[in-house]
């Protein structure tokens, strides 16, 4: 076992360990910052991150103190028996009884939150996506092994919160299990405001300013992508699109002047950032793999873009949960309908 | 073969945008902000989260 251990504080009231194959870090995704966010209202709580050290840590977390131990990955079956007694090493230097948060998002995950139910019944088991759905699909024996092992941990797990109603539903006749809460992300009450409609006319000097946010990746690229091609078929068209991000887009996807990557965004500040546009653009891709993987979730930016109040565009696949949501609540447009193409015509990427 | 977002329809989707009257966005603006009130507001979610960690 690997050891990279800060000092723990010597008062404090509870222990939260969190089990995620990357380290307790703001810059490893949407969802880590949301954990983050109920994780700083925890105050007299000492944090520790259990991780299989997959990207950089930062040290980035805006928590009072974090203290990170990384684990050697092992192989399955065996590695449950290492995770456990890995996590009782943790468990036995710890002043108090910790609580586990198990934040699983890969194989690797899904093991070590299986162990941690074996350590302690202080367990809370926190689900961004359908991810085990996904898993392996051309792998009939480890897809059936990892899927047994996921029911198991999501079972054995004190409590359970899942990020969207249709997950909640999905996942009690799957496992047999209620969820104890749906938690996404969230803004406190006094940040969610809006800045009045535009009034002003559009025109190609001052065109509709619509906006994007989030981190790069191909579950939301290939609508991006078609945006930009709109956007070069109707060079008379008033409407731009800015991408922000830690992650560029996708080589060729930039349309100077119209479809342009502003950089990182500040989380702290992306509602001031978005009051700044006239519309929002939420995008799935329309690939199986996305269409499976993120059929359940919720998507923070969705929450971000309606807590400025901003009209939201819709372009996915209508079979992604949070459609239902989107076209009852009428906040903007949608393009659910897809159309063919050849894979070489359009794009290396398929 | 592989499937991609509609192009004329996104285009009429960026038309409806444009075309949409100051009564019609601020009724988007509205829904967006009346969700967000009732099901995105942090101190009710962090209410929920504290009470699995006691």
């Amino acid at each position: 076992m690997k050891t990279a251990r800060t000092e723990v504080p010597v008062r404090e009231h509870k222990s939260v360990v969190v089990l995620c194959h990357v380290a307790l870090d703001e810059r490893n995704g949407g969802g880590m910052r949301t954990l983050l966010s109920y994780l700083s209202q925890l105050p007299d709580a000492a944090i520790h991150s259990v991780h299989f050290g997959d990207t950089a840590n930062s040290g980035r977390h805006g928590l009072p103190v974090v203290s990170y131990m990384q684990l050697a990955r092992r192989r399955f079956p065996m590695s449950i028996r290492g995770y456990i007694s890995s996590l009782r090493q943790l468990q036995a230097s710890l002043p108090n009884d910790p609580h586990f948060v198990l934040f699983p998002n890969t194989k690797d995950d899904v093991q070590l939150c299986l162990a941690a139910t074996c350590v302690s019944g202080r367990t809370c088991v926190w689900l961004m996506d359908d991810f085990i759905s996904t898993m392996y699909p051309t792998a009939p024996v480890r897809r059936h092994a990892f899927r047994a092992v996921f029911r198991q941990m999501y079972r054995r797990a004190g409590r359970r919160i899942a990020i969207s109603t249709p997950m909640a539903r999905e996942y009690a006749v799957r496992y047999g299990k209620q969820s104890d809460l749906v938690l996404g992300k969230r803004w406190h009450k006094g940040e969610i405001r809006g800045e009045p409609v535009r009034t002003r006319p559009v025109t190609m000097t001052d065109p509709l300013r619509v906006v994007w946010v989030g981190k790069y990746l191909p579950y939301y690229h290939e609508p991006i992508a078609t945006f930009g091609r709109v956007l070069r078929a109707n060079p008379d068209l008033p409407v731009v699109l800015d991408l922000y991000g830690q992650e560029p887009p996708f080589d060729g996807v930039v349309v100077p002047g119209r479809l342009e990557y502003r950089g990182p965004f500040n989380d702290a500040t992306i509602l001031t950032t978005l009051r700044a546009y006239d519309t929002a653009l939420l995008t799935y891709s329309f690939d199986t793999h996305t269409r499976g993987f993120m059929r359940l979730s919720f998507p923070g930016k969705l929450t971000d873009y309606v807590s400025a109040g901003l009209p939201v565009l819709t372009v996915s696949p209508r079979d992604i949960s949070v459609c239902d949501d989107i076209q009852n609540r009428i906040i903007g447009p949608c393009v659910f309908s897809p159309t063919r193409a050849s894979c070489s015509a359009r794009s290396a990427r398929c | 073969m592989r499937l991609l977002p509609n192009e004329s329809e996104l285009l009429g989707a960026l038309s409806a945008l444009l075309d949409a009257s100051v009564e019609k966005r601020e009724t988007w603006r509205r829904n967006s902000l009346a969700w967000a009130e009732s099901e995105f507001v942090f101190e009710d979610g962090l209410r929920r989260f504290r009470e699995l960690f006691n």
